[in-house]
């Protein structure tokens, strides 16, 4: 694909995940951190979150699984997602963390497995995203451009 | 406001403009644009009431930037989220300080050169691994030790009771805040920190220097300046934050000891 499209499609698709709540203003933050000396900086954090998010929902599958639930530590689990989705900007995943550790409070199994779904869901969906924009990213690089800068 | 051609505002000085670029440009690299939209704000404002002055004080201080070798600021961040680490420890360099980051109290404690059972540190043979901080800046939940431990931990050293310690935390709790400032903390932020909060840190950092010297009338009051500048913007923006999750801001309007940079910075009421 020529560069004009891929940067157009770059534009379009960054616009649409902050409209989308996909990502907050924390996701722009990061890029405004991200410069010469730190060129990959964004990537590093957000494979950090990558990493770190699917050892927690593995950790809360389990968790709340058990015939005796936990829920001192589905909250820490949960507390920690939170924290760093809310690091990165993903505000669709932070949310659902928000209403998970309501549950956690009530000790409400239901709505905690419920929200763990949700949250799941919330995740995939925003990781997906963040591939396709560093994917874009790349091509937009490769083929010999910059990258839009949005802020 | 007067626009660009008028006369410049009696209170707009010459003092706060020099106060302004001290915090803008040093110590910075040329590469910096991490600089806040606030301090960008701010000069722009002076520029438009002051012509052509700013304009040429400016240039000139850009020239001096790259000679210019101000010693820099070393920071102590302390969070157990590596995510949080990396983050804090870009904010930090970014903003030009010097920055070691740990995953505990217990290991700032070490490094500090203060055991957790000690309250002072081995005057003897400091332990190599030591390091100098002009402030520690931590996370309030961490397992073991909290960042409220951690901060009791400092202000109950003889040695370390003058460095600032500044606690972050994800959650708005006033008592917890609250706790922590009377604890002897100089802020308490709100997570995600942002690099407009970082310019709060220099206050502090400062005026660890200003004990160590002579202390110079002139630089005082630019950093009294400096805070009622940054701290205007912030704090309603902290205001913000606190409001937007149900609580007033007077509960979390950080509160500081009887210094007159506590009096300039939070003189303002909505």
């Amino acid at each position: 694909m020529e560069l004009g499209s891929l940067q157009r499609r770059y534009i379009d698709f960054t616009t649409a995940l902050f409209r989308e709540g996909f990502l907050d203003n924390q996701y722009t933050q990061l890029q405004q951190l991200q410069d010469e000396s730190n060129p990959e900086f964004v990537l590093e954090v957000v494979t950090l979150f990558f990493e770190d998010s699917e050892k927690l929902l593995d950790e809360l599958s389990r968790t709340l699984d058990q015939q005796v639930v936990d829920y001192k530590k589905v909250d820490a689990h949960v507390h920690q997602l939170k924290g760093s989705s809310a690091s990165i900007g993903a505000q669709r995943v932070k949310n659902v963390c928000m209403a998970f550790r309501n549950f956690c409070e009530e000790r409400n199994q239901e709505g905690c497995l419920r929200c763990l779904q949700q949250v799941r869901q919330e995740y995939f969906l925003v990781k997906s995203k963040l591939e396709t924009l560093f994917r874009l990213e790349k091509q937009i690089l490769a083929a010999g451009g910059s990258v839009p800068v949005l802020w | 406001m007067p626009g660009l051609g008028g006369p410049p505002p009696p209170s707009l000085s010459p003092l706060l403009l020099h106060a302004l670029h001290l915090l803008a440009f040093r110590p910075s690299s040329a590469l910096d644009h991490g600089r806040t939209n606030l301090v960008a704000s701010c000069l722009t404002l002076a520029r438009k009431d002051m012509s052509g002055v700013v304009v040429i004080e400016r240039e000139r201080e850009e020239e001096n930037m790259a000679v210019d070798r101000e010693a820099q600021f070393h920071v102590l961040a302390v969070d157990d989220s590596l995510i949080d680490r990396k983050l804090i420890e870009r904010l930090l360099k970014t903003s030009s300080y010097q920055v070691t980051t740990v995953d505990s109290g217990s290991k700032a404690l070490e490094l500090l050169g203060l055991r957790e059972d000690q309250d002072i540190s081995s005057p003897s043979s400091p332990d190599k691994n030591e390091i100098a901080v002009n402030l520690v800046i931590t996370d309030y939940c961490m397992p073991g030790m909290t960042g409220y431990d951690l901060l009791k931990k400092i202000k109950g050293s003889s040695s370390l009771k003058d460095v600032p310690v500044v606690i972050m935390s994800s959650e708005n709790v006033p008592s917890r805040i609250n706790r922590c400032l009377e604890g002897g903390a100089e802020e308490f932020f709100l997570k995600p920190i942002q690099l407009s909060d970082l310019i709060r840190l220099r206050p502090y950092m400062l005026k660890g220097k200003l004990k160590e010297q002579q202390p110079s009338q002139h630089q005082e009051t630019n950093s009294s300046t400096i805070s009622s500048c940054s701290s205007n913007n912030n704090s309603k923006s902290n205001k913000r934050k606190a409001m937007d999750e149900g609580l007033s801001p007077e509960k979390t309007r950080p509160r500081f000891s009887s210094s007159s940079l506590a009096l300039v910075s939070y003189e303002e009421t909505t």
